[in-house]
Protein backbone atom coordinates (compact mmCIF):
# COMPACT_ATOMS: atom_id res chain seq x y z
CA UNK A 1 0.00 0.00 0.00
CA UNK A 2 1.30 3.26 -0.85
CA UNK A 3 1.47 6.30 1.20
CA UNK A 4 2.79 9.46 1.76
CA UNK A 5 4.47 8.50 4.69
CA UNK A 6 6.64 11.48 6.80
CA UNK A 7 6.22 13.56 3.72
CA UNK A 8 7.29 17.13 5.28
CA UNK A 9 5.68 19.60 3.38
CA UNK A 10 1.76 18.68 3.27
CA UNK A 11 -0.75 20.24 0.81
CA UNK A 12 -1.30 23.79 1.73
CA UNK A 13 -5.40 23.50 2.67
CA UNK A 14 -4.99 23.34 6.40
CA UNK A 15 -8.35 21.58 6.11
CA UNK A 16 -7.35 19.12 3.50
CA UNK A 17 -9.81 16.48 3.73
CA UNK A 18 -12.31 18.23 3.26
CA UNK A 19 -12.00 17.69 -0.22
CA UNK A 20 -9.71 15.72 -2.30
CA UNK A 21 -6.58 17.76 -3.03
CA UNK A 22 -7.61 17.80 -6.56
CA UNK A 23 -10.35 16.79 -9.00
CA UNK A 24 -8.29 14.23 -10.43
CA UNK A 25 -7.40 12.77 -7.03
CA UNK A 26 -11.00 12.31 -6.19
CA UNK A 27 -11.61 10.84 -9.34
CA UNK A 28 -9.46 8.03 -9.19
CA UNK A 29 -10.61 7.22 -5.32
CA UNK A 30 -14.19 7.32 -6.73
CA UNK A 31 -13.09 4.40 -9.83
CA UNK A 32 -13.94 1.93 -7.40
CA UNK A 33 -16.77 0.55 -5.42
CA UNK A 34 -14.87 0.20 -2.31
CA UNK A 35 -13.22 3.82 -2.88
CA UNK A 36 -16.85 5.19 -3.65
CA UNK A 37 -18.30 3.70 -0.01
CA UNK A 38 -15.10 5.46 1.87
CA UNK A 39 -15.35 8.48 0.65
CA UNK A 40 -19.13 8.56 1.45
CA UNK A 41 -18.35 6.94 4.90
CA UNK A 42 -15.89 9.69 5.35
CA UNK A 43 -18.12 12.25 3.81
CA UNK A 44 -20.79 11.40 6.83
CA UNK A 45 -17.77 12.02 9.47
CA UNK A 46 -17.52 15.22 11.44
CA UNK A 47 -15.05 17.76 9.85
CA UNK A 48 -12.59 17.08 12.28
CA UNK A 49 -12.58 13.57 12.34
CA UNK A 50 -12.29 13.03 8.62
CA UNK A 51 -9.53 16.16 8.80
CA UNK A 52 -7.38 13.90 11.02
CA UNK A 53 -7.44 10.34 9.76
CA UNK A 54 -7.08 12.05 5.59
CA UNK A 55 -3.69 13.69 7.42
CA UNK A 56 -2.41 10.73 9.45
CA UNK A 57 -3.26 8.29 6.03
CA UNK A 58 -3.06 10.29 3.15
CA UNK A 59 -0.60 13.22 4.26
CA UNK A 60 1.32 10.77 6.64
CA UNK A 61 1.50 13.13 9.86
CA UNK A 62 2.13 11.83 13.32
CA UNK A 63 -0.09 12.58 16.36
CA UNK A 64 2.41 15.63 17.00
CA UNK A 65 2.58 17.19 13.44
CA UNK A 66 -1.50 16.61 13.34
CA UNK A 67 -1.81 18.49 16.76
CA UNK A 68 0.41 21.50 15.10
CA UNK A 69 -1.25 21.41 12.12
CA UNK A 70 -4.37 21.79 13.62
CA UNK A 71 -3.64 24.00 16.89
CA UNK A 72 -5.10 20.95 18.76
CA UNK A 73 -4.37 19.60 21.93
CA UNK A 74 -2.97 15.62 21.42
CA UNK A 75 -5.12 14.53 23.64
CA UNK A 76 -8.14 15.61 21.09
CA UNK A 77 -5.98 14.76 17.90
CA UNK A 78 -5.85 11.08 19.48
CA UNK A 79 -9.64 10.85 20.37
CA UNK A 80 -11.11 12.49 17.15
CA UNK A 81 -8.60 10.09 15.36
CA UNK A 82 -10.02 6.79 17.39
CA UNK A 83 -13.40 7.93 17.45
CA UNK A 84 -13.41 9.23 13.82
CA UNK A 85 -11.99 5.57 12.68
CA UNK A 86 -14.81 4.00 14.92
CA UNK A 87 -17.29 5.36 13.40
CA UNK A 88 -15.84 5.07 9.83
CA UNK A 89 -16.07 1.75 10.27
CA UNK A 90 -19.63 1.70 11.48
CA UNK A 91 -20.25 3.48 8.02
CA UNK A 92 -18.74 0.85 5.79
CA UNK A 93 -20.14 -1.80 8.29
CA UNK B 1 1.05 -5.21 25.01
CA UNK B 2 -1.73 -5.87 22.83
CA UNK B 3 -5.22 -5.12 24.31
CA UNK B 4 -7.83 -7.93 24.75
CA UNK B 5 -10.54 -5.50 24.87
CA UNK B 6 -12.16 -6.46 21.21
CA UNK B 7 -12.76 -2.60 21.17
CA UNK B 8 -9.16 -1.37 22.01
CA UNK B 9 -7.24 -3.60 19.80
CA UNK B 10 -9.60 -2.64 16.88
CA UNK B 11 -8.95 0.82 17.25
CA UNK B 12 -5.39 -0.32 18.16
CA UNK B 13 -4.99 -1.89 15.14
CA UNK B 14 -7.37 1.26 13.50
CA UNK B 15 -4.39 3.07 14.06
CA UNK B 16 -1.52 0.73 13.35
CA UNK B 17 -3.19 0.51 9.86
CA UNK B 18 -3.32 4.07 9.86
CA UNK B 19 0.10 4.85 10.75
CA UNK B 20 -0.22 6.85 13.98
CA UNK B 21 0.91 4.47 17.02
CA UNK B 22 4.39 4.46 18.31
CA UNK B 23 7.08 2.33 16.18
CA UNK B 24 7.12 0.21 19.36
CA UNK B 25 3.40 -0.73 19.51
CA UNK B 26 3.87 -1.12 15.58
CA UNK B 27 6.44 -4.27 16.20
CA UNK B 28 4.28 -5.63 19.18
CA UNK B 29 1.51 -5.73 16.70
CA UNK B 30 3.62 -7.23 14.09
CA UNK B 31 5.27 -9.71 15.94
CA UNK B 32 2.11 -10.49 17.64
CA UNK B 33 0.32 -11.21 14.22
CA UNK B 34 2.83 -14.10 13.49
CA UNK B 35 0.43 -16.24 15.83
CA UNK B 36 -2.52 -14.46 16.17
CA UNK B 37 -4.98 -15.01 13.35
CA UNK B 38 -7.16 -12.68 14.20
CA UNK B 39 -5.18 -9.51 14.28
CA UNK B 40 -3.77 -10.38 10.94
CA UNK B 41 -7.61 -10.35 9.61
CA UNK B 42 -7.93 -6.98 11.58
CA UNK B 43 -5.27 -5.61 10.03
CA UNK B 44 -6.36 -6.88 6.70
CA UNK B 45 -9.56 -5.41 6.91
CA UNK B 46 -8.66 -2.17 7.94
CA UNK B 47 -6.25 -2.19 5.38
CA UNK B 48 -8.64 -2.80 2.85
CA UNK B 49 -11.06 -0.44 4.19
CA UNK B 50 -8.57 2.83 3.75
CA UNK B 51 -6.44 1.49 1.19
CA UNK B 52 -8.78 3.92 -1.38
CA UNK B 53 -7.69 6.87 0.27
CA UNK B 54 -4.27 6.14 -1.05
CA UNK B 55 -5.16 7.64 -4.58
CA UNK B 56 -5.49 10.69 -2.62
CA UNK B 57 -1.93 11.33 -2.19
CA UNK B 58 0.10 13.38 -4.55
CA UNK B 59 2.87 10.94 -6.37
CA UNK B 60 5.92 12.19 -5.50
CA UNK B 61 8.77 12.42 -8.26
CA UNK B 62 11.84 11.73 -7.28
CA UNK B 63 13.81 14.85 -7.24
CA UNK B 64 16.32 15.85 -10.58
CA UNK B 65 19.92 14.17 -10.41
CA UNK B 66 18.63 11.69 -7.48
CA UNK B 67 20.06 8.83 -9.71
CA UNK B 68 23.25 9.97 -10.94
CA UNK B 69 23.80 10.74 -6.63
CA UNK B 70 23.14 7.25 -6.01
CA UNK B 71 25.64 6.41 -9.16
CA UNK B 72 28.28 8.22 -8.00
CA UNK B 73 27.57 6.66 -4.33
CA UNK B 74 27.84 3.06 -5.82
CA UNK B 75 31.18 3.78 -7.98
CA UNK B 76 33.01 6.41 -6.14
CA UNK B 77 35.32 7.52 -9.07
CA UNK B 78 32.94 7.69 -11.83
CA UNK B 79 33.95 9.59 -14.74
CA UNK B 80 31.40 12.95 -15.79
CA UNK B 81 28.89 11.70 -18.30
CA UNK B 82 26.97 14.00 -20.83
CA UNK B 83 23.80 15.13 -19.95
CA UNK B 84 22.77 12.87 -23.16
CA UNK B 85 24.41 10.00 -21.90
CA UNK B 86 22.98 10.14 -18.08
CA UNK B 87 19.63 9.14 -19.47
CA UNK B 88 21.39 5.61 -20.77
CA UNK B 89 22.74 5.33 -17.36
CA UNK B 90 20.24 2.97 -15.85
CA UNK B 91 19.87 0.65 -18.73
CA UNK B 92 23.75 0.79 -18.75
CA UNK B 93 23.87 0.01 -15.16
CA UNK B 94 21.35 -2.75 -15.63
CA UNK B 95 22.96 -4.51 -17.92
CA UNK B 96 26.20 -4.30 -15.58
CA UNK B 97 24.34 -5.62 -12.83
CA UNK B 98 23.24 -9.06 -14.64
CA UNK B 99 26.43 -9.26 -16.20
CA UNK B 100 27.92 -9.07 -12.86
CA UNK B 101 25.31 -11.20 -11.07
CA UNK B 102 25.72 -13.64 -13.71
CA UNK B 103 29.78 -13.47 -13.12
CA UNK B 104 29.28 -14.40 -9.49
CA UNK B 105 26.75 -16.93 -10.01
CA UNK B 106 29.10 -18.88 -12.56
CA UNK B 107 31.64 -18.69 -9.88
CA UNK B 108 30.22 -19.79 -6.93
CA UNK B 109 28.93 -22.81 -9.35
CA UNK B 110 32.53 -23.31 -10.19
CA UNK B 111 33.61 -23.51 -6.51
CA UNK B 112 30.66 -25.50 -5.87
CA UNK B 113 30.79 -28.04 -8.73
CA UNK B 114 34.76 -28.17 -9.09
CA UNK B 115 36.19 -31.57 -7.59
CA UNK B 116 38.57 -30.40 -4.45
CA UNK B 117 41.70 -28.98 -5.77
CA UNK B 118 44.61 -31.83 -6.04
CA UNK B 119 47.85 -30.08 -5.20
CA UNK B 120 50.26 -31.43 -7.72
CA UNK B 121 54.34 -31.00 -6.54
CA UNK B 122 57.23 -30.81 -8.94
CA UNK B 123 60.69 -31.11 -8.24
CA UNK B 124 63.68 -31.44 -10.63
CA UNK B 125 66.77 -32.86 -9.08
CA UNK B 126 69.78 -31.58 -10.70
CA UNK B 127 72.78 -33.78 -11.14
CA UNK B 128 74.71 -30.60 -12.00
CA UNK B 129 73.48 -27.35 -12.00
CA UNK B 130 72.76 -27.35 -15.53
CA UNK B 131 71.75 -31.16 -16.25
CA UNK B 132 68.38 -32.36 -14.15
CA UNK B 133 68.46 -35.86 -13.65
CA UNK B 134 65.71 -36.90 -12.17
CA UNK B 135 61.85 -35.42 -12.13
CA UNK B 136 59.68 -36.03 -8.96
CA UNK B 137 55.94 -35.48 -8.92
CA UNK B 138 53.70 -36.22 -5.90
CA UNK B 139 50.16 -36.50 -6.69
CA UNK B 140 47.30 -37.95 -4.15
CA UNK B 141 49.99 -38.94 -2.13
CA UNK B 142 52.16 -40.75 -4.40
CA UNK B 143 55.24 -40.48 -5.85
CA UNK B 144 56.26 -40.80 -9.19
CA UNK B 145 59.75 -40.48 -10.33
CA UNK B 146 61.02 -40.02 -14.24
CA UNK B 147 64.45 -40.28 -14.97
CA UNK B 148 65.82 -37.35 -17.22
CA UNK B 149 69.21 -38.47 -17.96
CA UNK B 150 70.43 -40.12 -21.05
Amino acid sequence: MLRARGREAPAEDPLLGDEAEAAEAEARLIATGEGRRLRDGLAALETPHRAAIILAFVHGLSHPQITERLGLPLGTVRSWLRQGLMALREGLG
Amino acid sequence: MIPTDPAEREALVAEYVLGTIEARQARAIECAMDTDAALREAVAAWEKRLAPLSELATPALPPPGLWERIAAVLAPPAPPRAPARAAAAPGLWRAWALAASAAAAGLAALLVLRPGPEPRLLAALLAAPDQPAWLVEAEGGTLRLAALGP
